[in-house]
């Protein structure tokens, strides 16, 4: 386990955490908003209900009172609903916020990932060419054993192996 | 064994519930000036007062301990959910690595 790979882990599960806070706040921020639209929509029937009564002739003597405390109840909630839903948009920047942190996060850690790969790679190339170059070795010597001539002994790497290799060799120069 | 995190909702509910209390406490003067001017009796809101102070105290402390498991709870959460990711990491690069271990010579 590299120290790279495991701060950025911990960065990455610190961010996920601090995502998920924002998220519950988020909804919590949803849920109080509902409450107060709710209401609102309740006291809105009542009044629709009300002045629909009146149009129908079923008046009553407290009926302008009872419209004026609708009217008046609607109008606090309203107010109560411009604060939920400065509540609900600014909890929404938190979650946006903390999302990209958590893809930041994410990134940097597959970059230390792929940085430990490719140089444990690099390890095992190193290691490949010499049981490679030792196996060819062997294989002449023992083909000269038997007799085989000078390029005719048994096996050839294959074409792509063969010109991989090639075109790594005559970029040499650019690894150093 | 991992503490329990106090849910965030039960920690909300105290610091609105003492914010109220701090309020109360704010108004208590005010309101014991208007009432001594007036000639009124002021025991009420005295005891009222001196009651929400109290108050303030017993949650205050409640909410600390409550704040400090939830502190402690994240952190060993964050620290375990840490060592799940770096793991993974680390066993994804050991599969790519896998198929590429020479073949022992028979």
């Amino acid at each position: 386990m590299t120290t790279k790979i495991e701060s950025a882990a911990a960065i990455l599960a610190e961010m996920k955490q601090a995502a998920e806070v924002t998220s519950a706040a988020l909804v919590e921020a949803e849920a109080a908003r509902g409450q107060v639209e709710d209401r609102i929509a309740k006291l809105e029937a009542e009044r629709v209900a009300a002045l629909a009564s009146r149009r129908a002739g079923l008046m009553n003597d407290n009926d302008g009172a009872r419209l004026a405390l609708l009217a008046a109840d609607i109008e606090n909630l309203n107010e109560l609903k411009a604060e939920a839903d400065a509540a609900v948009a600014a909890a929404r920047v938190h979650v946006q916020a903390a999302t990209g942190h958590v893809n930041e996060a994410q990134r940097v850690l597959n970059r230390e990932r792929d940085a430990e790969l490719l140089a444990r790679l690099v390890e095992h190339a190193g290691k490949v060419d010499a049981i490679m170059l030792k196996t060819i070795r062997d294989i002449d010597e023992v083909s000269h054993r038997l007799g085989v001539s000078v390029g005719r002994e048994k096996w050839c790497p294959s074409v792509a192996l063969a010109e991989s290799i090639w075109r790594r060799n005559l970029t040499r120069e650019n690894r150093r | 064994m991992t503490a329990a995190i106090p849910p965030a909702r039960s920690l909300a509910k105290l610091r609105a519930l003492l914010a109220g209390l701090r309020r109360e406490v704010a108004d208590a003067k005010p309101r014991m000036r208007a009432l001594l001017l007036a000639g009124d009796d002021t025991r009420g809101a005295r005891a009222a007062a001196s009651t929400a102070a109290r108050r303030i105290l017993e949650i205050g402390a409640e909410l600390a301990i409550l704040e400090a498991q939830q502190a402690r709870a994240r952190n060993t959460a964050i620290a375990a959910d840490a060592a799940r990711i770096a793991m993974a990491a680390m066993a994804n690069i050991d599969d790519r690595l896998a198929p590429l271990q020479p073949p022992v010579l028979a």
